[in-house]
């Protein structure tokens, strides 16, 4: 059994694309991270991180939310406006997604971190 | 015992199914759940190499067949039928070339073959986070498939040569 030139080329093409594929995941994972937001009136509220599991309750002057992180996904789990919409809206993933509950005027989004939470946008003026 | 005859077959078959329970009862784990040698694979490859292509499919094919209905489940049985077709291609079309060791084609087998499991898996659980698992899948699929290759190059020069 000997190894010759097509062999040596064909493996070491595998193992390339394996590193090729490796770096790309690690880069992309390691990307800016994902984080929900929460709006009342337009104004922030409340930010965590997409990625870690939590349960916050939160009281505005409207009435009160409960907003569960799970699993990358968000809810509303409870809340005591008249229409429920926002409870009844299924679990946010994506970039961009929201679940709004108008009674409340609260707004529960996932961002990209890639913008600057600190810098003031078009709605928080 | 006529080589490639009924009997022939039903005793590498035999082997094969030995081999996948032998290697169901220890517990070998590498660093990721699901990495282990294939060493029921080692009946494929001497299957390919001895006898034929669709020989060796039907060993192949049994074996899976076989093995989902005495100790593995259905779903161990979808994963493994797309390792194995897309492995068995993939080294039958090597070996097709002529160009390369039958090492390399083991080694080559061994990587589709978890390819294809990823393929089944994305398609089954529809989430294509799962391709996370691609490199360090195809890096264990080589060193498996040479480990494959290396002992069956022995065993088909101390068992089979003439």
């Amino acid at each position: 059994m000997k190894l010759r030139r097509p062999d040596i080329l064909l493996l070491s093409a595998i193992l390339l694309a394996a590193v090729l594929l490796w770096a790309f995941f690690a880069l992309r994972s390691s990307g800016p991270q994902r984080t929900v937001r929460v709006l009342c009136d337009g104004k922030e509220i409340a930010a965590y991180p997409l990625s870690e599991d939590r349960e916050e309750l939160l009281t505005t002057p409207y009435g009160i939310n409960r907003v569960k992180i799970e699993g990358g996904k968000v809810r509303v789990t409870e809340a005591d406006c008249p229409d429920k919409l926002c409870v009844y809206h299924p679990a946010a993933t994506r970039s961009g997604e929201m679940i709004v509950c108008l009674p409340h005027k609260l707004v529960v989004q996932i961002e990209d971190g890639k913008t600057d939470p600190a810098l003031p946008d078009g709605v928080a003026r | 015992m006529k080589r490639g005859g009924v009997a022939s077959m039903g005793v590498l078959l035999a082997l094969a199914m030995v081999l996948s329970y032998a290697e169901s009862l220890v517990p070998v784990q590498f660093f990721l759940p699901g990495i282990k040698l294939g060493l029921a694979n080692l009946v494929i490859f001497i299957a390919l190499y001895e006898l034929d292509a669709p020989r060796a499919l039907l060993i192949s094919l049994m074996r899976l067949l076989l093995v989902a209905f005495t100790f593995g489940s259905l779903f161990s049985m979808l994963y493994g039928l797309a390792g194995a077709l897309l492995s068995f291609a993939v080294m039958v079309l090597l070996k097709k070339t002529d160009k390369f060791a039958p090492v390399t084609v083991s080694a080559v087998g061994g990587a589709s073959h978890n390819v294809g499991q990823i393929i089944a898996a994305v398609l089954i659980t529809k989430s294509g986070g799962l391709a996370v698992y691609l490199p360090v899948l195809l890096v264990g699929g080589v060193v498996s498939g040479i480990c494959i290759g290396l002992l069956g190059e022995v065993l088909r020069k101390r068992v089979f040569a003439k």
